[in-house]
């Protein structure tokens, strides 16, 4: 093989290999941290009327929309007396609507649940005879890998306020 | 349908009269085993825009008959690698490729031969990413179907050149969908590994699905039916649904091969 016939074999090769390297691309969204008014039963405020200090919440936001920290959060809200003051999403506006499985999160807004019904004495399962019937709480509340566990919808706004109506969605099969 | 379409190929390849030239008549099959050392690269905006990639291991194994009229050729591929992104979370991509290519003689071309032909091949490509995702599966599965050219060049009596690219124009594709709520992947089982990515096949071409693999093989004859490779093949693969996913590949592979 003459020379120039490895050299343009070279070349071809170098063509091919120097731009082969995929866009390592950003890991986030531009900052976005203003609640939406999606008719959606959500009361929206000022952080300063609800007792924030505007930047001081930007700065909580700041490593959520940082490159420099990964975090697999796709969103941060802030909730204060029922009402949305702060609201971000770090992969897409969009998953303000998106499912989400909200795996042993759920112990803790069941908690949150179990004690607005004991404290409003309602019918919720077996409320009022929690401490009685702890197997049936256990039942009500548990999921394990492989079952499908609660999802709330819309998943960003899904909100433990008391003040607010809960619109956790428990699929059936 | 397809698989029906892909049978009636595959049964014409295999009807092809085949002419052996005088030099093949004797030894016109070929089984070759390699290892090689892929670097993998993946962009799966399923999970973020950003770039895992990372070095691995590659097994080969072909058959190729061999006539002066054309080439039958099917190979298997085992490679994995572990890759990590930026931030240093890792995971593990594996692929299983099981391919068959048809090759004829078509012209003299720079001092060498130019062949042409098609190629089928599946292309499995699992992705696992233990430190971002540990609850999901994530696939590019594909059974494409396309041309495939390759041009081959004697260097010296005992060495050759080869430089070969196929494109598959449609495939029967499947990824995995935009959202999934529960832990329902059964990431320990060999048949959800390989079941899973076909419940959801589609047929797709060149607007949504591209496969693209070029590569140059330097074979050296040391014996009269002993042969020694090496090879650089580049893989790009991208799909755009539900969300993008781009994956490439460049492996350095070397091996044996066996005349008979």
């Amino acid at each position: 093989m003459t020379s120039s016939r490895l050299h343009t074999v070279a070349l071809v090769l170098s063509l091919l290999v120097l731009p082969a390297c995929l866009e390592d691309g950003p890991a986030k969204i531009a900052w976005n941290d203003e609640p939406r008014a999606l008719d959606d039963g959500w009361e929206i405020g000022a952080p300063e009327d609800h007792g924030f200090d505007r930047e001081k919440l930007r700065e909580a936001f700041r490593p959520f929309f940082s490159e420099d920290e990964l975090v697999p959060a796709i969103s941060l809200l802030v909730i204060r007396d029922g009402v949305l003051v702060a609201e971000g999403y770090a992969r897409d506006l969009g998953d303000v609507h998106r499912k989400n499985a909200i795996m042993s999160a759920t112990k803790s807004v069941t908690s949150l649940v179990a004690g607005i019904a004991i404290d409003r004495a309602s019918s919720i399962p077996s409320a009022r005879s929690a401490s009685s019937s702890p197997r049936r709480w256990r039942a009500w509340t548990s999921a394990r890998p492989g079952s499908r566990f609660p999802t709330c919808s819309p998943c960003g706004r899904a909100s433990t306020s008391p003040t607010t109506t809960f619109r956790w969605r428990w699929p059936t099969r | 349908m397809i698989a029906r379409i892909l049978l009636s190929i595959a049964c014409l390849a295999l009807a092809w009269p085949v002419q052996a030239s005088s030099s093949d008549d004797d030894r016109p099959n070929r089984i070759g085993f390699g290892l090689g050392v892929p670097h993998v690269q993946i962009r799966e905006e399923l999970t973020r825009r950003f770039r895992w990639d990372g070095f691995g291991g590659l097994l080969a194994l072909g058959y190729e008959h061999r006539g002066a009229g054309m080439r039958h050729a099917a190979s298997l591929e085992l490679p994995a690698a572990w890759v990590t992104n930026r931030y240093d979370a890792g995971g593990a991509a594996l692929a299983l490729r099981l391919d068959y290519t048809l090759l004829v003689p078509v012209a003299e071309l720079a001092g060498g031969r130019l062949w042409a032909g098609g190629r089928y091949r599946w292309d499995h490509a699992l992705q696992y990413f233990a430190d971002w995702d540990e609850e999901h599966l994530y696939w590019l599965s594909a059974h494409e179907l396309g041309p495939a050219v390759a041009w081959e060049l004697a260097v010296a009596p005992t060495q050759s050149l080869r430089a070969s690219l196929s494109l598959p124009v449609v495939a029967l594709a499947s990824r995995p969908p935009a959202e999934r709520t529960n832990k329902i992947d059964d990431l320990k089982s060999v048949g959800f590994l390989l079941g899973r990515p076909h419940e959801d096949m589609s047929l797709t071409s060149l607007h949504e699905y591209v496969s693209v693999e070029g590569a140059v093989a330097w074979t050296w004859s040391f014996s009269e039916t002993w042969l020694l490779q090496a090879s650089w093949v580049m893989r790009y693969r991208r799909h755009a649904s539900p969300l993008p996913v781009q994956l490439l590949e460049n492996a350095l592979v070397t091996g044996v091969a066996h005349d008979f």
